[in-house]
């Protein structure tokens, strides 16, 4: 597996522009300070670059840093012992996947990149540091693991309970408003590169459904899902065949749309 | 052992152009339904396994480039030999 460190040339090799995400990621469920946005832009990261289908971190490693996605779409997802695949996940800029291997020493599923992805990885014990010096941070990555535990749960009633036309439904209303809350929705259009297959394997669904269903939701005028690109037409329709209620997002900032 | 399968075509009302289908018999049995994928799939052309009974029900169905190579999948977990290139259920 390929892998390249980016280097953005001294003095700025450990402050990629893109990392104001995080801060735009957690300000879309949280009050941060000025102080504290501060202290998230100054953490020390490496970045690296991955192709689409590679491993950030890989189930069974016992992770030193958190990674934190700046550019691209990253998963997580777990095999089968014969190579069924189930994502459980998807991941925005902004977001940090791995989050929990600060308090969980060893990753129980992996995380790969959809598309062309960087990811910024923080050392723990500037994680660590960080939250011990601003105790409010603390709480604010505490609601961020919250909220990805109502997400799944959210996803849990899809794979279950859900039709198909309304998981996929439901999964296109949910990435609007996560990529609107880092700014990555102008005009209700959003990148999202990923294959029938892939949302078959996150959905529980046959590859034949999706494609079934996504010909559905273009034909019936509810959105365009061209090379990757999606873009909504008619939410509030899109929102009434998903059954869906924003509530499990815990967004306190209304993002530009 | 290999069963003894029959196919009889039939319409299948799948909500979408996907109509064209096979009836997969074991004998008396209904075992399992195929479905023809019509255009606006990659796959056009191919036999999809739009629904499987009993040991041919899994999670990741799987899709065949023409009919003998879904009747001989479909034998093969018939007799409880997982045929190669699909992934199974257990």
């Amino acid at each position: 597996m390929q892998q390249h460190t980016t280097s953005y040339g001294p003095p700025h090799s450990d402050r990629p522009p893109e990392r104001h995400r995080l801060v735009r990621k957690l300000q879309s469920i949280t009050d941060l300070t000025a102080e504290e946005r501060q202290a998230l832009l100054d953490l020390p990261m490496t970045v690296r670059s991955y192709a689409r289908g590679e491993d950030i971190v890989r189930e069974g490693d016992t992770p030193s840093e958190c990674c934190l996605v700046l550019e691209g779409f990253a998963c997580r997802y777990k095999l089968l012992p014969d190579g069924r695949r189930q994502i459980m996940a998807f991941h925005t800029p902004g977001d940090m996947p791995d989050l929990q291997s600060l308090h969980i020493g060893v990753m129980d599923h992996s995380v790969a990149a959809m598309m062309p992805t960087q990811a910024a990885f923080i050392p723990h014990t500037s994680m660590r540091d960080l939250t011990h010096a601003y105790p409010g941070l603390l709480h604010a990555f505490w609601r961020d693991t919250l909220i990805d535990a109502a997400i799944f749960r959210e996803w849990l009633i899809g794979v279950g309970r859900r039709d198909g036309h309304e998981r996929i439904a439901h999964l296109i209303c949910e990435m609007l408003l996560r990529f609107r809350g880092v700014d990555l929705a102008p005009n209700d259009t959003f990148k999202m590169p990923v294959t029938q297959a892939d949302i078959g394997d996150a959905l529980g669904l046959s590859h034949v459904h999706v494609n079934r269903v996504l010909q559905d939701l273009r034909r019936d005028g509810l959105i365009t899902w061209t090379n990757s690109v999606v873009s909504i037409l008619d939410w509030e329709k899109l929102q009434k065949r998903a059954l869906f209620d924003a509530t499990y997002l815990h967004q306190v900032h209304e993002a530009a749309a | 052992m290999s069963p003894d399968l029959t196919l009889t075509p039939v319409r299948l009302g799948t909500d979408a152009a996907d109509e064209d289908g096979q009836l997969v018999f074991a004998g008396d049995f209904l075992v399992a339904v195929l479905v023809r994928l019509a255009e606006g799939h990659e796959a056009v052309g191919h036999w999809f396994l739009e629904h499987g009974f009993g040991r041919l029900h899994v999670t990741v169905p799987p899709t065949f480039s023409d009919l003998q190579a879904a009747k001989h999948w479909i034998a093969g977990r018939l007799s409880g030999i997982p045929a190669g290139g699909s992934r199974l259920s257990p």
